[in-house]
Formats: structure tokens, sequence, C-alpha cells
């Protein structure tokens, strides 16, 4: 080796050797890693940040034997940002708090929309923070959503982390991470939708959703969030009742096509919603043809019900604002909605 | 002085005397070295050189014409019954002048003249029988050479459930048999170079005339020609000394023990060098992934084949990077294990006290200790401490709460890949590089793992093997060559030769199909039957 191959050799193993960058991380032993984080608002200003974290005991033989309630632990601290809220809970530890495995964010219902917008950017720019972690809307608090856990999950799986990551389990899929709504609220057009948890007794529901602008926030409940899914097509594999619940289609699944129609009088939002699957078991004087004019009704019914709301709220959660601003040059405003339900829902051989 | 303490005395200054004088013979290079043509003193002289040494055999006969002849031959080396039958025999009835009895009176098939000592020694110490007769300054040499050699056997190394079984064995004559039984073609050639001034090594050179690069015969030749030492005891010590970079952890030679793998390396184009003594025969030149390809890959189905060379690519990288990816997943980046196994993993290192590095280092030793201790027990009970040795250490290093359970799976399962490397030689290549990497998995991470890769690769693709690159037929991409690479496909779409090692002779299938493909019975000639 040449006398200058080996002073670039030797240059270059003392420049890795000087890479810090690894130096400053913790031990495995001194690692205590986050699953799950609470948000709710706290005195002057400032916000009460809940820690879950799992057992650190847990092995895969003793999972089995470990009690549900002994399987999470919390740690709380009020801070005005997560990154001063970590390092609280670092000094209450003996461990380095790892944020990058977050499953999910509950953030209080009892947090207004500024307060709200605030947290999501507080999120996104903290760097160990994961984007992907799943958001909802906990009510009564943060802490309470986090503090639940149903019997049948297992540490270190997160409820609402097992919940939304599960695609078929639900007929809604109501999921969404902290990007995609911090994304929602870097175009002034768009309206955040985001899960909204409930606890009752000792579960937790995901029964309804609340859409947020900067500005302000706009609850929905049980039925709006379901028809909601219906006009985006974020229903899969549900349940339709109709003829005050006598009839009953299963399977039910609904697709959805939006677009701007733009003529030279006006601007029409043009939806087209299609309904399939099939009817539970029947009578022999079943009559498919209007069953399907009952149910297109029905779901025609709560979709233009559910627009109105948003036309009267100001809000969009149905990005059709988004499709005017890419459309036309014009003014961003609500347009009119045409919307036609088509519905193949089949009979199915089952007769009684 | 009493007579016994008299005679104790004479024999040992006779011994102490002979001691020297052979002492003398040894440093003297002076001393002349032709044939003298007494043989009361050949016979002193061979005694005295050998020590009295109990296997030399000299006996003086008279011939048919009243002629003395010395006959010296080491016993156990020669067939006696040979030396019984041609050539003393024939000698007490000869009627001829010993100049005449190559033609006229030994029965034997070789038989050579000798004058000079230096060329008579090797031949006598190989199990020749020479023959002085008195007032004649040249010797016969006759070829009684009996070899012992354990019989053809099943190769021990490369184990192969399918295909030709049959290994080399340690005598060279075997070796250049087997090979011509099984290449029985004129173009077939055997170069012979004597190596060692002390051993006297025999090297064969085997190659294919017409299908071997011209270039790289004679580079093989000038390599061994340039080696001038003492001794070279086996093919290892002569491959050190003719490959390219001798010093490299990698290995640029592959040894087999497989007959038929040679014979498919010489035609493809390769190179075989026999070592007198040694079972394991040299191919060159060899690439890195000559060392992944297996005598059974070209006896098994062409998919089947196929699938195990992915297989053996698979368990390249477990090899090198399960333990160190370990270490940076529980050291440095544990943003890149998934939550829950990383969950698992912190739960089962609470209490242990010794972090990552140390536990991998622990297990390659237990590993290693294991290994050591296996291939120097018999066989039966190798097996069973193995066996035991797995378990029981496995299991109680857990529960003694030395190490995590996790690396156990990941050092057994890093150990089981190394053994998927079909060639021994690269084992040992890959273990060193496995220290580096999980070094610079402690020291730096994911970072420092990139960076070991990155100057492997470097490595790797500086080096060459007689002129072949080390990476190819992969860098530089050599498409000819890729029809044997992780996919081989089946012979019958072979049109050329293996493009790395430049063959001359590029042409392999010529076989002529019709156009539907491969000739079939026609149905109705199957339904005559």
């Amino acid at each position: 080796m040449r006398p200058l191959q080996k002073l670039f050799v030797i240059s270059l193993v003392l420049m890795l050797l000087n890479v810090t960058a690894c130096g400053t991380v913790a031990g495995i032993n001194q690692t205590g890693v986050v699953l799950a984080l609470g948000v709710d608002p706290g005195p002057s200003g400032q916000l009460l940040w809940t820690f879950m974290f799992p057992n650190p005991t847990i092995t895969p033989s003793s999972e089995a034997s470990v009690k549900p309630s002994e399987e999470f632990y919390t740690l709380q601290s009020y801070a005005s940002s997560l990154v001063q809220a970590a390092e609280k809970i670092s000094m209450l530890t003996d461990r380095h708090v790892y944020l990058g495995d977050i499953q999910v964010v509950a953030v209080s219902s009892h947090i207004g929309s500024r307060e709200l917008v605030h947290v999501i950017h507080l999120l996104i720019n903290t760097g160990d923070f994961p984007p992907r972690a799943w958001l909802t809307i906990a009510s009564p608090s943060g802490e309470a959503v986090l503090k639940v856990s149903p019997p049948e999950e297992v540490v270190p799986t997160v409820f609402l982390g097992s919940y939304f990551s599960c695609q078929i389990c639900h007929a809604i899929q109501l999921e969404t991470r902290v990007w995609q709504v911090w994304d929602d609220l870097l175009v002034p057009s768009h309206t955040a939708v985001i899960p909204l948890s409930t606890v009752k007794g000792n579960k937790v529901q995901v029964n309804g959703s609340i859409w947020l602008t900067p500005t302000h926030i706009v609850e929905c409940g049980r039925k709006r969030t379901l028809y909601w899914a219906m006009a985006m097509g974020k229903y899969r594999a549900g349940t339709l009742a109709i003829d005050n619940n006598r009839v009953v289609a299963e399977g039910v699944r609904i697709a959805s096509h939006r677009w701007i129609l733009v003529s030279s009088r006006h601007m029409v939002s043009r939806w087209i919603i299609t309904l399939h699957g099939h009817w539970q078991s029947v009578n022999t004087g079943f009559k498919e043809t209007s069953y399907d004019n009952l149910a297109e009704k029905m779901v025609l019914r709560h979709v233009l019900e559910i627009y109105q709301l948003a036309v009267e709220q100001h809000v969009d959660p149905f990005g059709v604002l988004n499709q005017v601003v890419w459309t036309t040059s014009g003014k961003a405003i609500m347009p009119r909605a045409e919307v036609t339900v088509l519905c193949h829902i089949a009979a199915t051989a089952r007769t009684e | 002085m009493p007579e016994i303490q008299k005679h104790e005395v004479v024999h040992h200054l006779r011994q102490a005397t002979s001691q020297l004088l052979a002492e003398l013979n040894a440093w003297d290079n002076t001393k002349p070295d032709t044939v003298t043509g007494d043989i009361l003193e050949i016979q002193s002289y061979l005694k005295s050189q050998l020590l009295d040494s109990p296997d030399l055999i000299t006996r003086v006969l008279v011939s048919g014409i009243g002629v003395q002849v010395l006959v010296a031959y080491i016993d156990g080396l020669v067939d006696t019954v040979m030396v019984d039958q041609d050539i003393i025999a024939p000698i007490l009835k000869s009627q001829t002048l010993p100049e005449k009895w190559d033609t006229e009176t030994l029965h034997t098939g070789q038989v050579t003249k000798e004058t000079r000592w230096t060329k008579i020694w090797p031949k006598l110490l190989r199990g020749n029988t020479i023959i002085c007769a008195q007032e004649q300054s040249a010797v016969w040499v006759v070829d009684t050479v009996k070899y012992m050699q354990r019989p053809v056997s099943r190769p021990e190394t490369e184990a192969a459930i399918r295909g030709p079984q049959e290994a080399f064995n340690e005598i060279v004559l075997t070796q250049m048999n087997q090979i011509r039984r099984r290449l029985p073609d004129n173009r077939l050639t055997f170069q012979k170079v004597q190596l060692g001034t002390v051993d006297q090594h025999q090297v064969i050179v085997v190659a294919l005339r017409g299908v071997v690069n011209p270039g790289l015969l004679e580079t093989v030749m000038y390599r061994l020609h340039r080696i001038h030492m003492d001794a070279i005891p086996n093919a290892t010590q002569v491959g050190s000394l003719i490959r390219d970079h001798p010093r490299s952890i990698f290995p640029t030679l592959r040894y087999t023990e497989h007959v038929d793998f040679v014979v498919w390396g010489l035609e493809q184009g390769k190179i075989a060098v026999l070592v007198d003594g040694d079972p394991f025969v040299i191919v060159l030149p060899a690439t890195l992934w000559d060392f992944y390809q297996t005598p059974m890959d070209y006896n098994s189905p062409w998919y089947d084949a196929s699938f195990v060379r992915f297989i053996r690519i698979a368990g390249f990288f477990v090899t090198l990077y399960f333990p160190s990816l370990y270490i940076v997943f529980t050291t440095t980046n544990q943003n890149l294990v998934p939550y829950q196994l990383l969950t698992t993993i912190i739960g089962s290192h609470i209490g242990l006290p010794f972090p990552p590095i140390l536990e991998a280092i622990l297990m390659i030793f237990v590993i290693e200790i294991i290994r050591e201790a296996a291939l120097r027990l018999p066989k039966a009970l190798s097996t069973v401490l193995g066996t035991m040795g797995a378990i029981v250490v496995g299991t109680a290093i857990v529960k003694a709460g030395f190490v995590s359970s996790q690396i156990i799976v990941i050092m057994t399962v890093t150990a089981l890949s190394f053994y998927s490397v079909p060639a021994y030689e690269l084992v040992g290549s890959w273990r060193l590089v496995n220290f580096v990497l999980l070094a610079s998995a402690q020291f730096w991470g994911l970072f420092g793992v990139l960076w070991v890769s990155l100057a492997l690769v470097v490595e790797l693709d500086s080096m060459v093997s007689f002129g072949v690159p080390y990476l190819s037929p992969w860098i530089p991409v050599n498409w000819r060559s890729l029809k044997d690479s992780v996919v081989r496909l089946p012979l019958g779409q072979w049109r050329q030769r293996l493009g790395s090692i430049r063959p001359p002779r590029m042409s392999w299938n010529r076989t002529s199909f019709s156009k539907i493909g491969h000739p079939r019975l026609r149905y109705h000639q199957n339904r005559q039957r």
C-alpha cells in the first residue's frame, strides 16, 4: 500500500470513529418504548401528555400469565411540547423515552380546533415521533381512552392501534394517520376527518368522527359518520336495513365515484354511489326491485342531508372544494351536488 | 576390561561413527555423485546413509555367468513377489552381460539406467529396486513400487445424494487413472512437475488441450516451476504458492475430492493440479461463485439445483448479516425493529448481565468450541456431543441468565448458514468478515455495516483468479456464463461453454433437433405398441 493510500485509509477510519450519531443511542436495556400517547388540556396553556409503556418484563413465554391490568403502565407530565414532556418522563424513569414506535395518539375531545391544529403540528415537528401513528379524538379524555385495554388485546398490541390497522374488521373505515390530518390542514380547502373514540364502561367504542378545520370542529354522531362513510365509499362488508329494519342486506359494500361537472352557466358536483351486497333471507313474496328502490332512496336522502350539513357548516369532508380548485380557477365554493345511487343488492337463494 | 564391556564399547563406537559418517554425507556436497562399481562399497554406502535402517534390504548375488550383483530395495514399499520372481530369479539364471539385462534378463515393465546417486536415491526410496553389478558404473533401476493406498471411497467433505460417489485418494497415479477413465480423450494431458528438494513431491497439472486457454496453462506451469523449496507438504501449500492474492482471506482456488467435479471443470476449460499424497485436487481458476457450486448441482434436475443455489445465496446473507443486524437493531437502530419484536427483546434482556455484542461473542465462542470438539472426537461421539451441546448448552445458557433466547436463535441459524457454503475454505473467510461486521455494527450501527459491505464488494471486485475476475460472471457481467449461476439452465440449452475462463473452444452443444423440438414417438407409434 502506498503512503498516500495508507494515509487515506487511516483518515477514513478516524473519520468513522468520530461519527457520533450512534454514540448517543441508548442501549436496549435503557430504552422505554412508548406505544400510545394521550393528549389532554392542561393548566395555563400547557398540555397533559400521557405516555403508555408496555410492561418491560413481558417476554413471549410470560405474556399469557400477565394480568390485563399489568400489561401496560402510563406516566404523565404537563408540558407545552412533546419533547419537553418526553424529557420530564425521562427524568422520572431510568430509561430513554423512545417515541419511534407510537402506534396511536388519542387527543381529548375537550381540546378546541386551534389547539388541536397546534398539537398536530407539534407532533409532526417532533423528530422522533412517527407520523404514521393513528390519530383519534378521545372522549372523555386521552388518558381515559388509553387506560382501557380489552381482554382480547395482549401486550404489546395497543387496542386502538390494532383496531385501526384492521381493514376487514369493521364496516366503516375511519382510520386516519397523523400525517394525513396534517396534510389536510395544510390545504385551506380541505377538512380533516378524525375518528372519535368514546369510553363506555370498560370498553372503547369508535362510534363517531369530527370534521376539523383550522377554525372550527364539527362533531358527527354515529349516523352522520355512517352516511359520510357511505358517501365516500368507506363502507365495506356492512349491513343495510330498510323498511323499519324488517329487511336487511348483508355484505354491503359501497363504491363512490365523484367528480366536478363544469358548464358555462354552473358547476355541479356529480356523484355516483353504487351499492353491492345481498339481501338476507326474505319471504317468498320478495320483490327485489322495490327493496332496491327503498335502499337507493334511503342512501340518497342521507347523503344529501350530510352534504347539506357540510355546506351549512362551511366544511368540506368530501374533498369537493379541492376538486373545484383544481378544475376551475374560480372561487372555491361548495357547488350543487347531483347524486345518483345505484343499488345492485341481489337476492340470496335462501328464502323462507 | 571384561569381554562384554569391550563389546559394548565397540558397538557404541561403531554406532557413533556411522551416525557421524551419515551426518558428514548429508552435509558434504562435494563428494562424488557417481556410481563406483564396487558393490561392497555401494552396500556400505547405502547402509551408512540410512544408518542401518532395518527396512533397507541389500543382497549380494552371483549371476549365471559369475558376476557379483547387489540388489537393494526398501522393504514394504516394493512388491516382493516381483523382486523374487522378476529380478532375483532371472539374474541367478542369466547368461548375458549386465549391460543387456534390461532387454534380455529382467521381466519387469519399466527398467531405467542411472549413473548418479542424486537420481537413484529418490527412486529407491519410492519403492524401486536397484541392481548394481560388479565393475559397472551404472545401476539398473527397476519399477517394483507397491502402492499402499486406501480404496476409492465416498467423498467425506462434499457428500452428494445423487450422482457419482467417487473420491480421490492420496496416490497421484490413482488420481490420474480416475480422471483418465472418465475422460478417455487423447487431448487430456498430464504434465509432471517435481516440487520440494527434500520431499520430492510429484505435482501433476491436468488440462484438456484445445479447450483450456493456453495462456492459463502457461501461467500455471510458470508459477509451479518458480517454486524452489525444501518441502511442500500438501495441496493447500502448493495452492498457496501459486494462487493470486496469497495474503487475501478469500480463497482463489477450489479444492475438491470429487472426481466428476474435476472432470466437469476440465471439460469447461479449467485446470486441475494433483499433488501426490493429498486427496484434494486443486481446480483453477476459481471465482467466488465457484465456491457455491457443488457436484450435486449437475446431478439434480435444473430446477432443483437452481432452488438449492438460491437457498445457498440466502444462507450467504444470513451468515454475514444476521448477527450484525441483530446488534444493529438492539443497540443503535431500534427504530427499524417492529415494536412487537422490540418489546419482547427488551423483555428478554431484563436482568441480563451482558450487552448484545458480548452475548453474540460469547455464543460464537460456545459454538466454535462445540464445533472443534465435534471435529476431533470419533464420529459416534461427536454426533452425541453436537446434539447435547446444542440442546443442553443452548437451553441452559438462557436459563442461567447469560444470554437472551433471541441470540440463541440468531447464532444457531448463523452457524447453520455457515455450513451451507459448499466449500470449506470459504467458511473461514466469512467467519472473519462476520467478526468485522459485528464490530462495525457495535461501533457505527447500520452505517458501519453498510461501510463494511461496500468495502467488501470493492475488495472482492478488485480480485482475480488466474486472470478471471473474482466476482465473475456478475461483475463484470458475462451473459454466457449466467446460465450456470443462481439459475442453472438445463444442459440442452447450453450452446456454448462458460465464457469467464475464456476457453478457445466455446462450442458446447451441436445437437440438431427438428423444428418441433425434441424427437418424440408419434401417436400412432404408441398405439401400435
